[in-house]
């Protein structure tokens, strides 16, 4: 695309692909599904997740969710084989976030 | 073939999209793809043009990416195959209502229906919690009374425990996708569903009922864990009956808590009085001290309710903020035009207001490294972030359900009530009654609210809201209709500005760790 360009993750995605993406509507997974309204939110009983587990917790928490082998999403935290340490400084996610290392392939 | 908004003159239909500026460049928002795209000067020419121009005579590389962003018709855009299908039953949050009875008499509570709420007694001071709480021996089942009964009895939240284990859905993406979570040949392994579900602990005030969700807490667990499955809970309370036991057992147990708390005492005395007219302030602020102490990391939200005469925002959030809350998340209280707790017009540009000064600290927050409180503002940057389209307001009859106290299903706990049940697991849950709901959802979707650009984020709005305005749960909520677009212009913009200062932080803040 010459004259757009993306800023959030759909239009990226929309910028990788040859045609535009196509809308789905109503099929299989539909997602952000098991929360209340985002308009005004008015239950509140699940964050923005749509779990219960962060309600209300400092979403650095989520930092180290991507590091563990079951992810099921692209792990955007390092491996901690080949840098164990990345993650060294940072003994509390909601503190010390800024602590985490930034992991660059050498090539 | 759906509505599509119109440029005026014969120029060509462009599909519903928002074009906007912040810091100083050109944006728009495409809501048929859900993509945010930044503009260079010929795309901006070309959109202001095509009011009156025709499309063959813009670049033909202009109309490209005019197709490519769904801002124009192409092909494969649009598809609506397959439409009739409503998503299964994936259910991964069980609201339960376990009584309708609630100490407090709060001007706008919406429970205050056809059965009204008994207040029970004025707080601490007289009969107290632990009274109140204390009514329903462990494992007793509470006495029905006449009418519906407005307890929950422990075998109805057994088997609506059992029911959330087994009905989360048949899989096929979500995170417990991923081969080898579940432990070989139990049950979610088998159904590939998934293995995380929750339980809200909700009312009237479920802490009248804290002896039931004490047992319950356990006995979930172990039969999550026969299962193979994890569960979690979280309780929404008004917080005047906590006590250092209860506090202490919701801490150990990693019970989130949703505290209803509406700022200030001047204001929250004013929403939130017991039935006597006192004001509960007091014996929230006890209850929050509780929660606060050695908490290390124990998450507590509170949860703002806006009505009429109180919408002060920016007070109420640096009060909270002030006592220690995570996060704050403000609603205004829904209710019937005319009704006294209805914000009025000039209130809701107040609250607009408010919002904008938050959206400034939360764009500050993220620059200085702090963590952002506003969670308004969380949940709409996710949405941006994740630019799908939305086909229904929220997760009611889809991911969520709720069970009241006669052991039936609703789609949620604001719908108990209001319209079908769902059924009871018992006596079998009604698909039939589920399907038609969403029929319902989608004929909203489909006909009033296609050609709005924010219908991503809103869907149609609340069902309970649209109920209380128009007795139609499937009426579009118009009158909240400019302000919603509002909203959701501030967040665009908000969005634009955390992305320009700090780009990881969506992506590593927002991710997308529990959303299928």
């Amino acid at each position: 695309m010459k004259h757009l360009k993306g800023v959030n993750r759909k239009a990226r995605k929309i910028e990788k692909t040859d045609q535009g993406a196509p809308v789905v509507e109503a099929q299989g997974i539909v997602p952000f599904m098991h929360t209340c309204t985002s308009v005004f939110n008015p239950g509140y009983e699940n964050d923005w997740t749509g779990s219960t587990k962060q309600l209300c917790t400092p979403i650095e928490t989520d930092l180290f969710g991507t590091t563990d082998m079951y992810c099921w999403w692209p792990g955007q935290a390092p491996d901690t084989y080949n840098n164990p340490d990345w993650n060294a400084d940072c003994t509390r996610a909601m503190k010390d976030w800024m602590k985490l290392k930034v992991v660059k392939p050498e090539w | 073939m759906a509505n599509i908004a119109r440029t005026s003159g014969a120029g060509p239909a462009l599909l519903p999209h928002q074009r906007f500026t912040a810091e100083g460049e050109a944006y728009v928002y495409a809501a048929e793809t859900g993509g945010l795209f930044r503009m260079d000067g010929g795309m901006r020419e070309a959109l202001s043009s095509l009011a009156s121009a025709e499309a063959s005579t813009l670049p033909s590389e202009i109309l490209s990416d005019l197709r490519r962003a769904g801002l124009l018709p192409a092909e494969g855009l649009r598809e609506k195959a397959g439409r009739t299908a409503h998503p299964p039953l994936r259910l991964r949050t069980l609201v339960l209502m376990l009584t309708t009875s609630c100490n407090l008499a709060c001007r706008y509570c919406y429970e205050d229906r056809e059965e009204g709420c008994t207040p029970r007694d004025d707080g601490p001071g007289g009969g107290g919690p632990s009274a109140a709480a204390g009514r329903d021996a462990p494992g007793s089942i509470a006495a029905a009374g006449g009418g519906a009964p407005r307890d929950m009895s422990p075998e109805s939240l057994r088997n609506a425990i059992a029911f959330l284990l087994e009905h989360d859905g048949p899989g096929g993406g979500g995170p417990s996708a991923a081969a080898g979570r579940d432990a070989p040949g139990s049950i979610a392994a088998a159904a590939g569903a998934d293995r995380k579900v929750s339980v809200t602990f909700f009312g009237g005030e479920p802490l009248l009922r804290f002896p039931l969700i004490r047992t319950a807490v356990g006995e979930a667990r172990r039969m999550a864990r026969e299962r193979g499955k994890e569960i979690s809970f979280s309780i929404t309370t008004n917080g005047t009956l906590l006590t250092r036991e209860i506090a202490g057992f919701l801490k150990e147990n990693g019970i989130s808590v949703c505290l209803s708390i509406d700022g200030p005492r001047e204001i929250h005395d004013r929403n939130r009085p017991y039935a006597s007219g006192r004001g509960s302030y007091e014996d929230v602020a006890r209850g929050i001290d509780l929660l606060m102490e050695n908490r290390d990391g124990f998450p507590v939200a509170a949860r703002v309710t806006l009505g009429h005469g109180a919408v002060d925002v920016r007070k109420t959030f640096d009060h909270l903020r002030g006592l220690g809350f995570h996060e704050v998340g403000f609603a205004p209280a829904s209710a019937a035009e005319g009704n006294p707790a209805a914000l009025t017009e000039e209130e809701l540009c107040s609250v607009m207001d408010g919002f904008r000064d938050l959206a400034d600290g939360y764009v500050d927050d993220v620059r200085e490294r702090r963590v952002p409180t506003f969670s308004n503002m969380s949940q709409i940057l996710a949405l941006i972030h994740r630019g799908d389209p939305m086909p229904y307001p929220c997760g009611a009859g889809i991911g969520m359900l709720a069970m009241d106290p006669s052991g039936a299903f609703h789609p949620c706990h604001r719908l108990v009530g209001i319209g079908d049940s769902f059924g009871a697991p018992g006596a079998g849950f009604s698909e039939e009654a589920r399907v038609r709901f969403l029929d319902g959802a989608r004929r909203r979707r489909e006909s009033a609210c296609d050609a709005c650009w924010a219908k991503n984020f809103c869907s149609g709005g609340c069902y309970h809201d649209a109920y209380l305005r128009h007795g139609d749960l499937f009426a579009p909520s118009v009158h909240y209709c400019r302000w919603i677009k509002e909203l959701f212009l501030l967040g665009l913009q908000t969005y634009v500005r955390i992305q320009n200062e700090t780009p990881t932080f969506l992506d590593v803040m927002l991710g997308e760790r529990g959303i299928a």
